[in-house]
């Protein structure tokens, strides 16, 4: 399929500039009948029954996780899905055998839910290293090389920055974690949509990521893993092999991490939402948000009294532009570009309040991030309103 | 594929305890579309190429294509089709058949042979050996042997198996997921030619078979009927050539 053939599948593209798919993406029709016709035609508990429904429904669901799974170039591992990339981050810190003066390594780049379960763990002993990233918010893998040390357990960094659209050098980084003999996470919330992923290829133990930002269902998210070396955060229905009243031996496979009733057709809908986008090709993709990405950072650096904040276009980065208008909160702006123009941006601190601080934005940004569906029509049309609203407050 | 079981040998008025090496058999319970199709009692080895061969020649589907998906795990297999609904809403059993599993032998009802494959005698000799010589046949006594060939006599593949038929479907299935021309193939059994073989050769349209064995006047009268080629006995340089001779060069006079 071709990517400029795919706005059809996005009816909400026809009437709104939807460029806030760093926090929610689109999801196009195929992705929407998938879960329809679970719902409609087998919807069934999966795992245990026997009749026909709950077999199909089974043999659907666990060939949507093997192929979000293989989607990640996961093979080697095990994937739970989870609700979203937050819960998979929360099942690594609640899941390792943490001792007191264990230390966790993570950066200033990342998005709260891949800071404050780390944060919480100080309560048990646990020492977290904040390596900070320059004022441009580029991060020196030297600084981050001198704080992982002999007791540091694991490395938890952002693949692609929420804000600011900066790729991490993640397969230095797991080279870095494997000298040392820590683990490492990757939050591949921003990169799994937006980039090809191969989790073999990183080098990582952990990968984290949502599906709600790649064209899948909301309530929907991975967790990889290499081994299965994580204490299940919950345990119940389906993730057991036996259970007597003395006890219970889990299930061997990813069901000891998928406690409970599982997001069947979200599930589905995730499978059929990874199919799609290998349909248009991952270069593809990230060849189109460069090219757009290129486009509104010049445009935006080109208006007074605009700041884009983060690194250039010449840097390995995702489709997620930061911006701020002099003398403009970063709210008024989505808003007028909303009531204005109907462009969809998001403003605030995107769930990264330290880094904000840290890059002296007292009311955080103004983001725009563009995907697929995204053209350069609309990114032309941002930058137009953006200019008569600088002009404006001039 | 195989165990070493302890046993006691007998030898006129000896008994030795020893060990002895015993093939292995597995059931595997398929399901299509959430419905039970069969249990087979199978070599666990192939399970996929058994499987798609198996739909296929029971003509549960039609081509390769219609089958969305294969999960195997442990000793069940799990088949979803393309439309797995026309299926799932019906209340009848997804086979027709007796005996259990397989279909009846209802030669107005099969497909004719469509195919000009000619073969040397050679070439069925070498295939003939090259599909007998197996260490696990050797080791254990317990296996049977299929394999499908080309016209040139060159491999494609060769599956062991407890039972022919099964074999037999394994080959079919790896052609089938492989792309083969069956009209350009022929197979070789280890094992006696029976009317069932007769029939998957048929729906697969695999023009020749070959063994070193029998085979059954009711595979003969299929055989007959669908234009289907047997040879069997295929000893040193002596073979018999049951049905559709033209297939094999020299068989008939010059201008037959």
């Amino acid at each position: 399929m071709k990517i400029e053939d795919c706005r059809t599948d996005f009816p909400i593209t026809r009437d709104l500039v939807y460029l806030d798919s760093a926090a929610t993406s689109l999801t196009p029709k195929p992705v929407v009948k998938a879960m329809v016709e679970y719902d409609l035609r087998y919807r069934a508990n999966v795992g245990r029954g026997v009749h026909r429904l709950a077999a199909v429904a089974t043999h659907r669901y666990r060939d949507a996780r093997d192929a979000v799974r293989s989607f990640v170039g996961g093979e080697n591992g095990t994937l739970a899905m989870t609700r979203n990339t937050t819960e998979a981050i929360g099942m690594v810190a609640a899941g390792l055998p943490w001792q007191r003066g264990d230390r966790v390594v993570t950066t200033l780049l990342e998005h709260h839910s891949n800071l404050l379960p780390w944060l919480r763990l100080r309560e048990h002993g646990v020492a977290v290293d904040i390596v900070r990233p320059d004022a441009e918010g580029n991060l020196d893998l030297a600084d981050l090389e001198a704080v992982v040390r002999d007791d540091t357990r694991l490395v938890a960094v952002t693949h692609a920055s929420n804000v600011l659209g900066t790729v991490l050098p993640v397969r230095e980084i797991a080279g870095i974690c494997h000298d040392r003999g820590a683990r490492f996470l990757v939050d591949g919330a921003q990169s799994v949509p937006h980039l090809p992923i191969d989790v073999a290829a990183i080098g990582c133990d952990y990968f984290c990521f949502s599906g709600h930002k790649m064209l899948g269902p909301t309530g929907t998210g991975g967790l990889w893993m290499r081994r299965q070396d994580l204490e299940p955060l919950f345990v119940g229905g389906g993730a057991v092999e036996s259970v007597t009243a003395g006890g219970y031996t889990l299930a061997p496979g990813e069901e000891r991490y998928e406690a409970g009733t599982p997001p069947i057709a979200g599930t589905i809908g995730l499978a059929r939402a990874a199919a799609y986008l290998r349909e248009i090709g991952m270069d593809t993709v990230r060849r189109h948000e460069e090219r757009l990405c290129a486009r509104l950072i010049d445009g935006l650096a080109a208006l007074d009294g605009v700041t884009v904040v983060g690194p250039d276009a010449e840097a390995e980065r995702i489709g997620v532009v930061s911006f701020t208008v002099e003398g403009m909160h970063p709210h008024e702006v989505a808003q007028i570009l909303d009531e204005a123009a109907a462009v969809l941006v998001r403003s605030g601190d995107h769930c990264c309040m330290p880094l904000m601080r840290h890059l002296g934005l007292v009311h955080g940004t103004v983001r725009a991030s563009a995907y697929i569906y995204t053209t350069e029509e609309e990114i032309e049309l941002l930058l137009a309103t953006v200019e008569e609203l600088s002009r404006r407050i001039a | 594929m195989y165990r070493d079981l302890p046993i006691v040998r007998v030898d006129g008025d000896t008994f030795v305890a020893a060990t002895h090496p015993v093939v292995e058999e597995m059931p595997l319970s398929v399901t299509v579309n959430g419905r039970h199709a069969l249990t087979a009692m199978t070599s666990p080895s192939m399970l996929r190429e058994f499987v798609v061969g198996y739909l296929y020649t029971e003509r549960i589907v039609r081509e390769p294509g219609e089958i969305e998906s294969i999960r195997i795990e442990g000793t069940t297999a799990s088949v979803l089709t393309k439309n797995p609904f026309a299926i799932l809403t019906s209340h009848k059993t997804v086979l027709s058949g007796c005996g259990g599993s397989t279909s009846f032998l209802d030669a107005g009802r099969l497909p004719g042979i469509r195919s000009d494959l000619t073969l040397s005698p050679e070439a069925i000799r070498a295939a003939t050996k090259e599909t007998l010589d197996s260490d696990l046949h050797r080791i254990t006594g317990g296996i049977h042997l299929v394999g499908l060939f080309d016209g040139e006599g060159k491999a494609i593949r060769i599956a062991e198996d407890i039972g022919r038929h099964n074999a037999l479907d394994r080959v079919i299935g790896h052609g089938l997921l492989s792309g083969t021309d069956f009209s350009r193939t022929f197979a070789v059994s280890s094992g006696r030619i029976s009317s069932e073989m007769v029939r998957k050769c048929l729906v697969a349209n695999i023009p020749v078979i070959v063994s070193r064995g029998a085979t059954t006047t009711t595979a003969v009268e299929a055989a007959e009927a669908g234009g289907l080629t047997i040879v069997g006995f295929v000893r040193s340089r002596k073979m018999n050539i049951y049905t559709r001779p033209d297939r094999v060069a020299g068989a008939l006079p010059d201008g037959e």
